[in-house]
């Protein structure tokens, strides 16, 4: 049974930010639900007030412009991305990462937007977004703002949303030639399990995909968010790509990680796993940085 | 609000109930106001699926749907599958294989392989179980579930 609350079913984004900074920290975005009337059942989180925002149509849906921009609402759910022919051409990075989470009924229900405010350490939709450069639309009762999705996580489970502000819109670039990313979780079972480490990696290469220009590195689980390997991402900028240059990758990212101690898995652990996954990772988004270009000449 | 009505439409009727609580779930909807005891509740926080049904044609669980967010949409519970006395295609499936033994599991998982169907008729074992996955079953385990989904896929495509 769900404790008592009152729900506010605004039908604009303006009447959703007014109402959300009038009742401050007593209220909660509602989207999906999938993650906190789990957490309101088991006593975790108690709001006064729910506010569903499901009623935002302009926060749902996808749109890709002739210039190569995505956009993404951040009601979309999971199913529906994992659905997308554009996602799955263009942006099979993504989804690699939301065809994997939950159950079918989760993904039906949970938004892309949630994934990433809820700002769980082991958000798969949330890594592969970082490993592709994603920028965040926050609307809040000062207006907008655009911020990296690095700098929007605050801590577990903490994003910089001050009181009122609305994450509505997820900006990145359709896949371009020569570019390729692929994103793994690592789980103990097949489905409905959490990563022990996610690893995404998108690269952009050049002379017809021998060398690597320029590459993003995101890891899931290991530390108390998803974050960036970037000295492993250096190991590969500039560099003729073959296996061991992923292998070294692979280590520097073991190096670098943040890991802490879970119950999922010892660091030690941890930090074997992202060195052996990382470089399979790469090796598949290289063959599809390869394919993308080869589609295009 | 503390309270809503909720007007939608389940197994293809219309409904309106009145002053529903908003802290109240789809689920406890289903069973205790439209008394349709089919739907089960089993972990109430998404992992089993006992309380899946199809919203607008999606599979969900309606133990993480409040009611108030059904309103306006249709909903399909185990009750709305067969027809008069016509079982469905897969409920018959899952008799003649033998795929039920205590039976709390299978509306869920009914109602999770009709979306599959009704989105990919002729899906691999692969893609079966990825479908159901989110189904947990704690008697047969899946082996003789999957062969019943099977052998509905073959029936359904039979021309009758």
């Amino acid at each position: 049974m769900l404790s008592e609350f009152e729900l506010f079913e605004p039908r604009d984004l303006q009447e959703a930010i007014t109402i959300l900074t009038e009742l401050g920290g007593r209220a909660r975005p509602f989207a999906g639900g999938t993650d906190l009337l789990v957490e309101m059942r088991e006593g975790r989180t108690r709001p006064e007030y729910l506010i569903d925002i499901k009623g935002l149509d302009e926060l749902k849906g996808m749109t890709v412009s002739d210039n190569g921009l995505v956009v993404i609402g951040a009601l979309t759910t999971l199913r529906a991305l994992e659905r997308s022919a554009t996602i799955r051409e263009r942006l099979p990075i993504l989804y690699d990462a939301v065809s994997q989470m939950g159950s079918v009924q989760i993904r039906s229900r949970a938004t892309i937007g949630g994934n990433l405010c809820n700002a769980h350490a082991s958000a798969d939709g949330t890594a592969a977004l970082m490993a592709l450069g994603a920028r965040l639309q926050l609307h809040g009762s000062q207006g907008r703002r655009e911020i990296a999705i690095e700098d929007f996580f605050s801590g577990t489970h903490k994003t910089v949303l001050q009181a009122g502000e609305i994450l509505t819109h997820i900006h990145l670039s359709a896949g371009s030639p020569g570019t390729g990313g692929a994103y793994t979780k690592f789980t103990v079972r097949k489905a409905m399990d959490a990563a022990l480490v996610g690893v995404g990696v998108f690269l952009q290469t050049e002379q017809a995909g021998a060398v690597c220009r320029a590459a993003r590195i995101a890891l899931a689980t290991t530390g108390p968010r998803p974050e960036r390997a970037r000295r492993a991402e250096s190991t590969l900028s500039g560099q003729r790509l073959n296996d061991a240059v992923f292998e070294r990758a692979g280590e520097a990212a073991a190096e670098e990680a943040n890991v802490g101690s879970n119950w999922r898995a010892p660091e030690d652990y941890a930090r074997h796993l992202v060195k052996v996954v990382l470089p399979e990772v790469a090796r598949q988004a290289w063959q599809r940085a390869g394919s993308q270009g080869r589609e295009v000449s | 609000m503390k309270e809503r009505n909720v007007t939608l439409r389940i197994n293809g009727e219309a409904h309106v109930f009145n002053h529903v609580p908003v802290h109240k779930t789809l689920v406890q909807l289903l069973r205790d106001d439209a008394g349709l005891m089919g739907t089960k509740e089993g972990c109430g926080e998404g992992d089993c699926g006992a309380c899946t049904v199809l919203l607008d044609g999606e599979p969900v669980n309606s133990c993480l749907v409040l009611a108030s967010e059904a309103d306006g949409k249709e909903v399909l519970t185990v009750e709305g599958l067969s027809r008069e006395w016509e079982l469905h295609p897969l409920q018959q499936a899952f008799v003649e294989e033998g795929a039920v033994q205590c039976g709390y599991c299978i509306p869920g998982m009914l109602l999770a392989a009709k979306a599959l169907l009704d989105a990919n008729p002729s899906p691999t074992e692969a893609e079966i179980r990825g479908a159901i996955a989110g189904n947990l079953c704690r008697c047969t385990g899946y082996v003789r579930i999957v062969q019943a989904i099977q052998s509905a896929v073959a029936s359904m495509s039979r021309p009758r």
